[in-house]
This record gives C-alpha cells, structure tokens and sequence, in this order.
C-alpha cells in the first residue's frame, strides 16, 4: 500500500510567508530608524524598543487570555511596534507608548482576529489615539542640532507662520535628509525612499500605491500652487515634508487595509495625497497624511468592488 | 521582434530551458494499460486473458484512437476500476513481457497517413488528453486555417521538448509535414521559449518547412490553450467556446508531431514514449525511454530512486500537474514529466485567514479575484462565486503559489464549481 499525497494544484510554493515579507518590511524600515537614532540618539533608541518590546508583549497577552496559538513569529508584532515607533516624536514618555501599543494590538489586530482582517492601520489608530489623548507630549520635539531657528516641524510652522518662514528655516536639502524636528522616522525622506525601492524591487509593495499617492500630493499641491498663491506651499515642499514618504511607502500600502485590485489601488493612493494635501491647507490639523489614509481606509471596500474584467467575458 | 508575452498575471521563471544530459532506456518487464488514454468513451477490448499478443497487434479498438501492445508478452489480468489521473475510471490490461528486460523490437503498420491516424492512436494533449482524430474532425467543422504547434512545456518541468528539436528534428520535420497534410493548412505557428532562440535546428525547420516561429517569455501558464491563442493571436477565448471556433486555430502539442513523424517515417504506432523524470528539484532532472503501459515504480526503480522517500508524484507538470495515487500508475500517451516530491519538501496548504496582500490579483492570468472566490465558497454563498466569474478559472495554480498563507485557493474553487453544477443540475 502506497501513501502517496494527492492534491489540487500547485504542487509547488514560492516560500512566500508572512514573517518573509514582514521581514523586508522591518528591513525597508532599518535606514529611517537608524536616522532617527542618528539624529536624537538615546531617546530614539529607547522608544524603538520600549515600542516593539511592548507590542509584542500585548500580542502575547491577547493571544494568551483569548486562548489562541502564538503569532510572534510571523514578526507582525515586530514591524508594526517598529512601524509605530516610527510615527512617535522623540520626547514620548514610556507609558504614553505603552497605551499606544495597547491599542494597536487590540484596535489593529486582535479584535478582528488576528493580522489581515483589520480594516485600519493599527499604527495609525492608535497615532490618533495619543494624538487627541495626550496633544501636548506629542508636539514636543527635539531639535537636531543646536541653534536651529525652531522648535516647530516643516508643517507645523507652515500652518502656524506661513510658508515663507518655512524657506527661511529650513532648507529642501534639509527637508530631503530629515536634519529637522518631527517625528522619528518620518523626518528623512531619503532613508524612506530608500526602504521604499527596496520593497518595491522585492515586490512587496504594489508600486501602484506609492506612485498614485505621490502623484496624488504632487498634482493636488501644483494645481493649488498654481491656482492660489505661493501660500499653500509648493509641490516640492509637499512632497519631502510632514511624512508623506512614510504615508507613501509604509502607511498607504499597508496590506490589509490597502485595496487589491489594480483600480483600486490607483484611487486609493491618489485620493488619498489628494486628501492628504487638502487636510493640510484647508484642515485644522496639520499632519494631514494620516487622517488621510484612514479616512481613505474606510473607502477599501467599496473600491474593493472595482474589479477588472476577466478575460473571457464580455 | 520583442518575444511575445501574456499581459496581466502569471508567473516568471528564470531557468534555463535545455535539456538534461542524462538520457536512459527503461524496458518494462510488465506493463498496464488502462482503456481509456483520452476522455472519450472507454475502448472495446479485442483481447482476453491468457492471449498472447505481439508488439504491433490491435488490443482495444474505438472510435477514435486505438490501442497497441507496445511489446511481446501474454495478457495476464483485466483489471477493473483503474482511476486515470484526470479523474476517470476505465479497466486497464496488465501484459507481461516474454523476454524480460529486453527493449521491444520495431515492427510496422500499414497504408497511409490519415488511414492509419485511428488505428495508430494517436493522442494529443493539451489541458486534458483528446485524440489527434477528433481535434481533426473539429478543425473541420470549425473551418480551420492555422494550426499553433505548442512547444512549451510547463515552464518548471522542461526538457523533453528540446531534447526533441536538438536531437530528433528528422522526426519532428516530418511530423509537421503531416499535420499540414493532415488538417489541410497553409499557416503553421511553432510556439517555443525564447532559449529556443539558440538552437540552429528551429531556423532549419522555419526555412524548410514555410512556417512562422514566435518566441514567447518564461512564463507560467504560458504553455494553456486559451493563454497561448491570447498571447499569439490577439484573441480571447469567450467562456463555453473553443479555440477552434473562436480563432479558427487548433492547437497541437509538440509531442503529438513526433509521434506523428514516427508514424509518417516507419509507420509505427504510438509506442514509445520519453518522459522527464523531475527529482524534487530540476536541477536533477533525467530524460526516461520507455514504452506506453511501463509502471512509474519500475522506472523510478531503475534509475536509483528510493521511493521511500516519496511523498508525492505529480504528473504534467510541477504546478499544474496532477497528483497520482498510486506508484504502480503507469505511462499513459498523455505524460509528458513525472515530478518527485520528497517528503521533507512537501508543502502543506491550510486554511488560514487572508491577509488580502492581494498577491492572488496580481498573478491571476485570467483577471480573477482569487482571494473573493475563496472567502465565498468558504462561507457558501454561491451567488457572489458565480459573479464573480469562477467558471472562467483555469486552474493554474498561480495563486496558491504566491499566497504568503498558504490558502488552498483551487481546491476551493473546484469545491465550488463542483457545488455550482449540483445547483444546476438539481433544477
């Protein structure tokens, strides 16, 4: 008697994983943390782990009192208290991030039950939560380097003083490298930019998303620039400051909250820099990019409808 | 010219398609024989136990194709409810062979091409074996003008189509010659991988023969019908039509035109049979002679596999084949490759939950919403299914492959084609 398997197609499997692919995830992230660390040393340091030690440790417990098998090796956990870290300013105390991580893992994550069936970027609530809890602890900023003009980010003086004191600030090549205060990791967008190729090159990220996001800032903040004074700020501007290449390569394309279909997916990232670049002018908030992509989270559904034609069927 | 390609979906592979060095001849001491080698009706069969049968002699007639011993031997058993590997049941007939390990000597039919096309049996396969004489008598309703030769293998399980356009072009020259003969057309289209590219004999063939010569990109499933007439002639398959119809093109397979050069050249029956023998991995990769009947166990035997070790057998290909259930199955007129898959290598599928990274959408050739079809055949809403086009499904296989959770995503879906048809049929 043989015991030989049988079974449907494939017979054969890429590997593909999710602790693969949160795996280049976490590496895509590597350049901006190791900038953020660069940039404001130990405290940077001490957020990124007290971050991912934390969410890991509320997945365990999750897991644990909901009576359900282990995740922590599919590194969901990891990226996403590395991810969280990310959008936190320097000066955060350790229970603030605490509360946040909660959230994330319950709000992100485990409600649902479990990583893919979230509507909404964890990271991302639970950035909201502490943003309307604790307003104050989250504008608090350290300035890169000493006698710098400000204590304010790019955005913030933008909406606070105007956009002619951002040029006398701060310089577009220092935007481009990050040398200004903000949020740990989304200060450079050149390491984002960096882990951004490199997840587009592995195939990770729909380069769909990333590019209709970035046109979607671009156009929207040309055709106000053009249309309205110099006020609004210019494109370039638009694009290096206030995390729009996180939103771009890391929050847009967040997996289970991104549309898949390839319509879908130009919508989503271009309605969304749309909405990103609107928040920031017209809104009273000024990280525009955030609000952006959950409001743009809830439309997933419906763009999930917009499916392509198959071949075959007219 | 750029080399051609499907849009929209599938999977690239970079190996290089050659052929593996290692060649090896298998003499069967027994062979088995199941009466059905292509869907049509079972074959009647004209032999009965204890009957001595030479190489050459008629052992099952039908209406389409029929069969030859291949060897010398005496028939032993009628064996009853053989499951073939495309689903069906049929009895089989098990000869043993008069001169143990001694290969089959040659022997000679009689008359022309087409009069000999039936009683030659010859098979041609593309998703599911059919026999070359009812594909011709469609051409014939369908007013066909082309016929596509379908020289690509599977992509992963490659080897033995090059073997034959390096090695045995006098074969394959005369099997084209043929199948204009045969199908009455003026335009042939030769279908390879772009390593073809290299090879002298494919330009040889093109000027002496008249025919076009497309180049098409490494990819699965290039080597499906409905791909292939949408890559090379621009035109979709609608569903419940055939290529036939819709293109007035019929698609034959590279192997059906050596058989056909065999029996054009010496008037031999369909017999002799090369199979690729994949070990776990295509590196390891072994081209098999054999005869039509040989067990897979006796070949895999002879060439030093521990079977043991096996935990799967997959035939036709290394994603899209099909799984056998027995290592006593033997080589029927449709196998082209035997894949091994060692069990420290077999690959689990479970049901996990979606993570909607949309890999699925992505590698779907067809356009489907893979992940959708499998999340409403797992709740049973039959509706969404069928709007969501699953009867338009080839299953390939694609978004299994790529699925970072392992979701057996074909097996759902053949779940739900299969409950759509008792829907239907029930009213």
């Amino acid at each position: 008697m043989s015991n030989l398997i049988v079974s449907p197609v494939p017979h054969i499997h890429s590997k593909n994983s999710v602790k693969a692919i949160m795996g280049d995830y976490i590496l895509a992230l590597i350049p901006a943390a190791l900038f953020s660390v660069y940039l404001f040393k130990f405290a940077a340091l001490k957020i990124i782990i007290i971050s991912i030690l934390s969410s890991v440790g509320w997945e365990v417990f999750f897991r644990k009192i909901t009576n359900r098998d282990s995740t922590i090796d599919d590194l969901t956990a990891v990226y996403y208290g590395l991810l969280f870290a990310m959008v936190l300013p320097p000066t955060l105390p350790w229970w603030t991030i605490l509360i946040g991580t909660f959230f994330m893992i319950l709000l992100g994550k485990e409600v649902y039950g479990g990583f893919g069936a979230n509507p909404f970027n964890g990271a991302l609530i639970s950035w909201v939560i502490l943003k309307i809890s604790f307003p104050s602890y989250m504008e608090k900023w350290i300035v890169p380097i000493k006698d710098f003009p400000t204590d304010l980010t790019p955005l913030q003086v933008f909406k606070i003083q105007g956009i002619e004191f951002v040029h006398n600030y701060f310089s577009y090549k220092q935007m481009f490298l990050g040398i200004v205060p903000g949020f740990m990791g989304q200060v450079s967008a050149l390491a984002l930019l960096i882990g951004g190729i490199y997840l587009i090159a592995k195939k990770r990220v729909n380069w769909r998303l990333p590019v209709s996001f970035l046109l979607g800032v671009f156009l929207t903040s040309f055709l106000l620039w053009a249309l309205g004074s110099t006020k609004f700020g210019d494109p370039i501007f638009h694009l290096i400051c206030g995390g729009t290449f996180i939103a771009a390569f890391f929050l847009i394309t967040d997996i289970p909250s991104s549309p898949v279909t390839p319509q879908g997916m130009f919508l989503y990232g271009f309605l969304g820099g749309m909405l990103t670049v609107i928040i920031r002018v017209f809104g009273h908030w000024t990280f525009g990019s955030y609000y952006a992509i959950l409001i743009m989270s809830l439309f997933t559904p419906f763009l999930d409808k917009i499916v392509p034609q198959p071949y075959g069927r007219y | 010219m750029r080399d051609l390609t499907f849009s929209s979906g599938g999977l690239k592979f970079d190996y290089l398609v050659t052929y593996p060095e290692r060649t090896k001849t298998v003499p069967p001491k027994k062979i088995i024989l199941p009466l059905k080698q292509d869907i049509s009706k079972e074959l009647n069969l004209v032999v009965s136990k204890g009957a001595s049968v030479k190489a050459g002699d008629v052992i099952a007639e039908g209406n389409e194709a029929f069969l030859i011993s291949p060897i010398d031997g005496k028939v032993i058993q009628i064996i009853e409810n053989v499951q073939t590997h495309w689903g069906d049941t049929c009895r089989a007939i098990e000869i043993e062979s008069f001169e143990k390990n001694i290969f089959p000597r040659d022997f000679r039919g009689d008359g022309g091409i087409l009069k000999n096309l039936i009683q030659a049996g010859i098979i041609d396969y593309q998703e599911v074996p059919r026999s070359l004489f009812s594909k011709l008598v469609l051409a014939q309703k369908s007013k066909v003008n082309t016929i596509i030769i379908n020289g690509l293998e599977e992509i992963i399980s490659h080897g033995k189509y090059y073997y034959y356009l390096a090695k045995q072009i006098s074969i394959i020259e005369q099997g084209i010659k043929s199948i204009k003969e045969i199908f009455n057309v003026d335009k042939v289209i030769l279908a390879l991988y772009n390593d073809y590219k290299t090879l002298d004999n494919v330009y040889d063939l093109k000027d002496l023969l008249d025919i076009d010569i497309v180049f098409l990109k490494k990819k699965y499933p290039q080597h499906h019908s409905n791909i292939l007439v949408r890559t090379i002639l621009k035109k979709d398959i609608p569903l419940g039509k055939t290529i036939e119809e819709v293109a007035q093109v019929s698609i034959i397979n590279l192997e059906t035109i050596y058989h056909l050069g065999i029996l054009a050249s010496g008037f031999l029956p369909y017999r002799d049979k090369v199979v690729t023998v994949i070990k776990g991995d295509i590196k390891d990769t072994e081209l098999v002679e054999t005869v039509i009947g040989a067990s897979i166990k006796e070949i895999l035997e002879s060439l030093n596999v521990k079977i043991d070790n096996i935990s799967k057998i997959v035939v036709n290909g290394c994603i899209g084949g099909s799984a056998l259930t027995t290592f006593e199955y033997p080589i029927t007129k449709d196998m082209t490759s035997i894949f091994l898959i060692y069990k420290d290598s077999e690959v689990y599928f479970e049901d996990s939950v979606c993570i909607k990274c949309g890999l699925c959408v992505d590698v779907c050739p067809m356009n489907l919403m893979p992940l959708f079809l499998y999340g409403y055949a797992q709740s049973n809403i039959w509706d969404f299914v069928e709007k969501f086009n699953v009867q338009s499904c080839i299953e390939c296989g694609c978004c299994a492959y790529v699925c970072p959770v392992n979701i057996p995503i074909p097996q759902w879906i053949k779940y739900a084609k299969a409950n759509l048809k008792n829907k239907r049929s029930d009213t």
